[in-house]
């Protein structure tokens, strides 16, 4: 315990060195800016912001991606509130009782209670990161292959069926993104696949091409075809944030325990991540809250509840990307990304051999939280005008920086068409309602799954049943399948209840 | 279980914010799919400022923004900022294109001090 404090210490003087906190306060504010704009999500800002770190220091990087990570969990619930224009997909439970309350005159109280939620479930998210980070990763010392391969697959279900839409879908996403993830040179043998001749493709497609164009370019081509016009805002003339007293939010302490417990845990999953958190927040206080009748007219549990989970969801989601190098959401994907580029990866051994840059990103999720209410508090007027700003300049610069970005990764000009097809498929699947998210989840862990898989394969004889016979990869394979089978299950019972006898 | 949770917590609330498409433009969107193919395809030709400010300026002009002075003015110079920031500061190259166009990106660099 002292041993963890006393690392944090040093991290806190890592982030406070005058170039860290620059780039920190820089992320945060890119962090709320992106949160704001309904056309550029967290996730793209984050995977837009990477080339700009290739020649920072690898501490500076992390914190800069982190800091845009955190802060992009807040600032779009301003505009959900405000001009019930969900800035981010993670606030869309926000238009159901902030924009209600907002209505009713009380919108400087949906805003305090919108950082009040923010700060406690970040720093609560924080804290329980920072205390079990190193026990996780003793035991993700323990882990060999099968624990990772089960962990893996979890992950890769879990997204599918937490997704809310169609499950066929999502399947066929993941799928997808599985089979993109195999193109290239296999690692155990050596052989060939689906590279059709062309070198570069030989070295498979980097997870990063994917995001950017799905994510990025896909994205502007959805804003496209509608024009990129939004309904007119509502004009409001008065922004302040108004805390809630210490009596009036003790009276929430239950939604705000919840909602935190939600966040962690969701963003501990491989795979789901903020948006994930705060619908289930939402959904869970509408189904088990003390006053779940009254969600939806405006009360300040349907603010708290999914603004905890989104905010406490990037502390979760920094545990197994920390302890054992498996991404817990999309953005963390990308910090994976970064720690990559320059050359360390996360997993067990890291707090053996970078515990520094380790603890400096823990304080950094700390300073971060703070950072982002205090500017909420003071800026929430500011930011918001940049919705004035006409969409299709920022569209422009986006399709810019995905290209840059291509292109400085590998100074290829194939990723840079790559980055263009994977736009087009972002489209499409957006138009046709397949999900994203699987899609690049898939790219993400499919590698990670294969090597995983082989090399149980190899050193336990191809013996598959190894999977469900080890008592911890057994165990979390049981329950990734029960997350898929009980949709299935369900749907069919449905239909069977449905039909006439 | 958790998955009815959220369905239906958003089934019963169906607003997701003004987001009722009032139009598609599919054309649009093709105009814009070939305006960034041929920005990728000439880009290594004419190098980065001379590929990319006009590919900027096209792209806010088929958004249907019609202030064309803002548009010159936020092309030209954000794409100037950028080229700075990536060759001066975090030392990523950006394509210089063939001659004669590489003449033009290597008096920029001169202009702004780049080696």
């Amino acid at each position: 315990m002292l041993d963890i404090l006393q690392h944090l210490g040093a991290g806190f003087v890592h982030v406070f060195a005058p170039l860290n906190l620059l780039v920190l306060v820089i992320g945060l504010i890119l962090g709320l800016l992106v949160a704001v704009l309904p056309g550029l999500t967290l996730v793209m800002g984050v995977v837009l912001a990477l080339p700009f770190t290739y020649n920072m220091d690898v501490t500076a990087a992390i914190i800069l991606l982190t800091a845009m990570y955190v802060s992009g969990t807040y600032a779009g619930a301003w505009t959900s509130i405000l001009f019930r224009v969900p800035g981010e997909p993670i606030d869309v439970p926000m238009l159901w009782d902030g924009y209600a309350m907002a209505r009713k005159g009380q919108a400087a109280q949906a805003l305090g209670w919108t950082l009040l939620a923010a700060l406690v479930g970040g720093l609560a998210a924080a804290t329980v990161m920072v205390l079990l980070a190193h026990p996780v990763a003793n035991i993700a010392l323990t882990f060999s292959t099968p624990e990772y391969f089960a962990i893996i697959f979890f992950g890769l279900l879990s997204v599918v069926s937490l997704g809310g839409s169609s499950l066929a879908n999502a399947l066929i996403s993941l799928f997808a993104g599985l089979l993109i993830a195999t193109v290239g040179v296999d690692d155990t043998y050596g052989a060939e696949r689906f590279t059709f001749g062309v070198r570069i493709l030989s070295d498979g497609i980097d997870y990063l091409v994917v995001m950017v164009g799905a994510f990025g370019l896909g994205e502007v081509f959805t804003r496209m075809e509608i024009g990129f016009k939004s309904a007119p805002l509502d004009s409001v003339d008065d922004v302040n944030t108004r805390l809630p007293s210490l009596k009036e939010a003790s009276a929430a302490k239950g939604t705000f325990a919840r909602g935190t417990l939600i966040g962690i845990l969701v963003g501990i999953v491989p795979g789901a991540g903020a948006t994930v958190a705060s619908f289930l927040s939402y959904g869970i206080e509408a189904q088990y809250g003390k006053r779940r009748k009254l969600m939806g007219t405006g009360i300040p549990e349907g603010i708290i509840a999914p603004q905890t989970a989104a905010t406490s969801s990037v502390g979760g989601a920094m545990i197994p990307l920390i302890t054992m190098g498996i991404p817990g959401s999309g953005a963390t994907a990308i910090i994976l990304g970064a720690f990559l580029l320059h050359g360390l990866q996360p997993g067990p051994q890291v707090f053996q051999t970078s515990s520094h840059i380790v603890y400096a990103v823990f304080a950094s999720v700390f300073v971060s939280v703070i950072g982002m209410c205090v500017i909420g508090y003071f800026a929430t007027k500011l930011l918001v005008r940049v919705l004035d700003f006409p969409e299709v300049i920022v569209s422009a610069y986006v399709v810019m920086c995905c290209i840059l970005g291509a292109f400085a990764a590998r100074n290829n000009i194939t990723d840079v068409w790559l980055i263009a097809v994977f736009g087009v498929v972002g489209f499409l699947c957006e138009r046709f309602r397949f999900p994203i998210a699987p899609l690049v989840l898939g790219v993400i862990l499919g590698p990670l799954a294969e090597t995983n898989f082989m090399t149980t394969m190899i050193s336990f004889d191809n013996d598959w049943t190894v999977f469900f016979t080890r008592p911890i990869s057994g165990t979390v394979m049981a329950v990734a399948i029960l997350t898929l089978v009980y949709p299935v299950f369900r749907h069919f019972r449905r239909k069977a209840r449905r039909a006439p006898i | 279980m958790l998955e009815d949770i959220v369905e239906e917590s958003v089934k019963e609330r169906g607003d997701a914010g003004p987001g009722v498409i009032a139009e598609r433009r599919p054309l649009l969107v093709l105009g814009g799919m070939a305006l960034t193919a041929a920005y990728v395809w000439i880009i290594q030709e004419l190098g980065f400022f001379l590929a990319t400010a006009p590919y900027v300026a096209a792209f806010i002009a088929l958004g249907g923004y019609r202030r064309w002075g803002v548009n010159a003015a936020v092309s030209l110079i954000g794409t100037l900022a950028i080229m700075f920031f990536f060759m001066k500061l975090v030392y990523v190259s950006l394509p210089l294109g063939q001659e004669p166009f590489a003449q033009v990106t290597f008096f920029l660099m001169r202009v702004m001090g780049i080696r």
